[in-house]
């Protein structure tokens, strides 16, 4: 009889729990405004792209000696960002951290929509779009280049298998509790289901694959983003010619994409109203989380910046000099104290660690990062080795122009579309790890 | 505009300096060095070496020998044309060009001693009483320079010591007789310029000059240089030169770096190494994806066998 009632008690607690996570899914409340604000920035882009694509390149601040701007600089930030779904999924799922569980869908997204942004950013850095294609017909395996291309690509397919592979059994679960469901959204569900109906065997295979993609994914998100710092790093020039550069970058990516999830999760939470499943706990850990990548980020941001000053090596003093206190200084700092500093030394207080103060934290850090990025990638061309001389004058200096800018924003844009348009489709929680972990029985979960 | 008066500044300031300074002091030079003689034997051959380390290094500030345009520096550097310099004796040239004073650079460790014999028998070619104190060479005067027209070349080739023999002859007064006092210089054809087989040799009283070349420079896959013969002073007497291809080099084969399976290669040339671990690592991967797709599938057909 008790046996009964707990029973009863449990598919109880389910009900709600499914019920309280795939609402939002069907609950559009102020999405017209978001969408809206989404179209705005992606027209703007349109129609910026539109005139980068007739009038060329000429109409970004990129010239001879800056030929990566803003648009690189934005394709590294979101190759980092990116592997936070490495982090979470597999480094800590594997190892067996419990918290993660509720936010491992949303790192997951994160990363997909990130790393498929990435490379569409490559494409807008072309002059001719076109010639893309070339990479397949002309790369030279030499280059490191087409090494960033095949990883960039390869981590996005892992990272939507990781997406998907977990969806599986929730796509179960959420196609009975949709009425407002569409045919097309059913018909897409069962086919993602994959005919799920739980049997220990399915269980089994579920459970292999995706801990075979998880230790798969450490490699290759390690890869993506070394291989992603060894464009910089393969050549000789002042700030980029470093031993460093993999590791140094892998640390920041993960203190950016840390930084995201965060912020993700408290719009989530907040928008979607899952106080219950985002608890303070799992802000509480993630922020710790933060600390930790950004203490492993502070210690590289002292062996690539103090060994150089150091030496000051004629050629690097002039970059070092440039970014400390030269013309470069605001935007250095700012990336170094609020992209690294500021959220150690913060998050360290209890009280910080609170789902509001850490989402102001985060959005400082990603503004922090993303300076960071820009700073890696700009500065450096305009101190070459050999001296910038009889070209125009606006060749010492690189701006931004608007064309370009909107365009990065439209990145942006899409990479926030792809997100809303995945957290609309898909719950983002994985609603049957969650109620496993609450102990519930696999019977109700899969009724 | 500021050049004009950045001019006239240094003049005021030069004509003031010498108006203040008492005149120039007397260069003592000890009687000992005085005596010294040249360590070579002038020629026309050390002559025209100083004519060139003059140029470089003298000019600046002595001038054109016997125009006097040396710079009014104070005290003067003075024409080594003047007769304040041919009044003096060799050793004491050598003295002061080797010490220095003041405004006047000492030479000693820029120049090598027959380096400075040299210039001094170059300033001596323009000291019309000069007779020589050392091993007596003799000197042909600037204005004795070989002044025939219709120049012309003739070569003797020694193949087993690999030296080219030139006999210059010139028209002097419609005969032909041949060209003493000419500079001849000897080069090799390179990719990007002509190598000088050795100093520019002046033609002898019989208008011969002689250079030996070396045996161990790289030619074609043959071993063919293009070697060039002319006269230096072409100002003089037109562009008068002789080409040929000797097979006197060291046969090169030319290996280009481009060539071959490198990092710096083209897409069709990937070191063996980089291919193989790009293919490997990639083929390991995708192998595993493709895996995981066949699991899912897999996944699917355990739930229709229920
Ligand atoms: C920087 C300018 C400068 C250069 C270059 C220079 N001289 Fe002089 N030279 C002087 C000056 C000035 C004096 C006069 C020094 C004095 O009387 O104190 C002088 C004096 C001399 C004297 C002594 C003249 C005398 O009145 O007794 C000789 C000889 C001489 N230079 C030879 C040379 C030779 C040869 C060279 C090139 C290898 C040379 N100088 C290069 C400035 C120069």
């Amino acid at each position: 009889m008790s046996e009964l009632q707990s029973k009863e008690e449990a598919r109880k607690s389910f009900d709600k729990m499914a019920k309280d996570i795939v609402r939002p899914m069907q609950n559009h409340f102020g999405l017209n405004a978001w969408v809206f604000t989404l179209f705005l920035i992606l027209s703007l882009f349109g129609y910026a792209w539109f005139l980068q694509l007739r009038d060329g390149l000429g109409v970004t601040g990129l010239h001879d000696y800056t030929s990566w701007g803003m648009y690189i600089a934005n394709f590294v930030f979101f190759v980092a960002a990116a592997l936070v779904g490495m982090l979470i999924t597999a480094v800590l799922g594997l190892s067996g951290v419990k918290w993660i569980t509720p936010i491992s869908r949303i790192a997951e997204i994160i990363a997909v929509s990130f790393a498929m942004i990435a490379g569409l950013v490559i494409v807008f850095d072309m002059g001719r779009p076109d010639r893309v294609l070339n990479i397949f017909f002309h790369g030279r395996l030499q280059s490191p280049i087409v090494w960033d291309i095949t990883v960039v690509t390869i981590y996005t397919i892992i990272s939507m298998l990781l997406l998907l592979l977990p969806l599986i059994p929730d796509m179960n679960i959420i196609k009975k509790r949709l009425p407002k469901a569409s045919n097309m959204q059913l018909k897409m569900y069962n086919i993602l289901s994959l005919g799920w109906m739980g049997t220990p065997e399915q269980y089994k295979i579920i459970h292999k694959s995706i801990r075979v993609l998880s230790i798969l994914i450490i490699p290759v998100a390690l890869a993506i983003h070394t291989v992603t710092s060894w464009l910089f790093a393969s050549t000789l020039r002042h700030g980029w010619d470093s031993t460093i550069f993999g590791p140094y970058f892998v640390s920041g990516a993960f203190v950016s994409g840390v930084a995201a999830v965060i912020i993700a999760m408290y719009v989530f939470r907040t928008s979607y109203k899952l106080q219950d499943y985002l608890t303070d706990f799992h802000f509480d850990k993630i922020a710790k989380l933060l600390v930790l990548v950004s203490l492993v980020y502070f210690y590289f941001n002292i062996n690539e910046f103090l060994v150089p000053a150091y030496k000051m090596k004629s050629g690097d003093d002039h970059h070092i000099l440039a970014l400390f206190v030269g013309e470069w200084a605001v935007l250095f700092w700012f990336a170094q104290i609020f992209g690294n500093f500021v959220p150690i030394v913060l998050l360290l207080f209890k009280k910080m660690r609170k789902p509001g103060p850490m989402m102001i934290i985060a959005t400082l850090a990603i503004l922090g990062a993303w300076a960071k990025r820009f700073i890696i990638v700009v500065p450096t061309q305009l101190n070459p080795h050999l001296p910038i001389q009889n070209v125009p004058d606006s060749f010492h200096v690189y701006t931004p122009t608007g064309p370009e800018i909107a365009i990065t924003i439209g990145t942006i844009g899409m990479a926030l579309t792809i997100i809303t348009i995945l957290a609309k489709i898909f719950p983002v929680i994985p609603i049957w790890e969650v109620a496993e972990e609450k102990g519930i029985d696999r019977e109700i979960i899969n009724e | 505009m500021k050049e004009n008066i950045f001019k006239s500044a240094l003049l005021a300031i030069i004509v003031l300096s010498i108006s203040f300074s008492a005149t120039a002091q007397v260069w003592e030079v000890p009687s000992d060095k005085k005596e010294i003689t040249p360590a070579i034997t002038f020629s026309m051959k050390t002559k025209t070496q100083g004519k060139d380390i003059y140029a470089k290094s003298c000019k600046s500030c002595h001038g054109d020998i016997g125009k006097a345009n040396f710079l009014p520096l104070n005290p003067a550097p003075n024409d080594p044309g003047s007769e304040r310099f041919s009044n003096q004796t060799d050793g004491e040239l050598f003295f002061k060009l080797t010490e220095g004073r003041g405004g006047m650079p000492a030479f000693k460790s820029q120049l090598a001693d027959n380096e400075r014999w040299a210039v001094i028998s170059y300033i001596r070619s323009f000291h019309a009483d000069y007779k020589p104190t050392g091993g007596g060479g003799e000197i042909v005067e600037e204005s004795s320079a070989f002044t025939g027209t219709n120049i012309k070349l003739f070569v003797n080739k020694d193949q087993v010591n690999l030296e080219i023999t030139i006999e210059v002859q010139g028209n002097v007064d419609g005969k032909t007789v041949s060209a003493p006092g000419v500079r001849v210089g000897f080069f090799i054809e390179r990719n990007f310029g002509l190598l000088s087989v050795c100093e520019p040799v002046t033609t002898n009283k019989n208008g011969i000059a002689k250079a030996k070349f070396p045996g161990d420079l790289p030619g074609d896959s043959l071993g063919n240089y293009n070697i060039i013969i002319k006269l230096i002073d072409d100002d003089l007497y037109g562009n008068v030169e002789y080409k040929e291809t000797l097979s006197w080099g060291k046969a090169f084969i030319y290996e280009n770096p481009i060539e071959g399976n490198h990092l710096w290669g083209n897409n069709t040339s990937v070191p063996l190494w980089l291919l193989i671990s790009y293919i490997s690592v990639v083929l390991f991967v995708l192998i595993t994806i493709g895996w995981v797709v066949l699991q899912m599938l897999k996944l699917k057909k355990a739930g229709i066998k229920k």
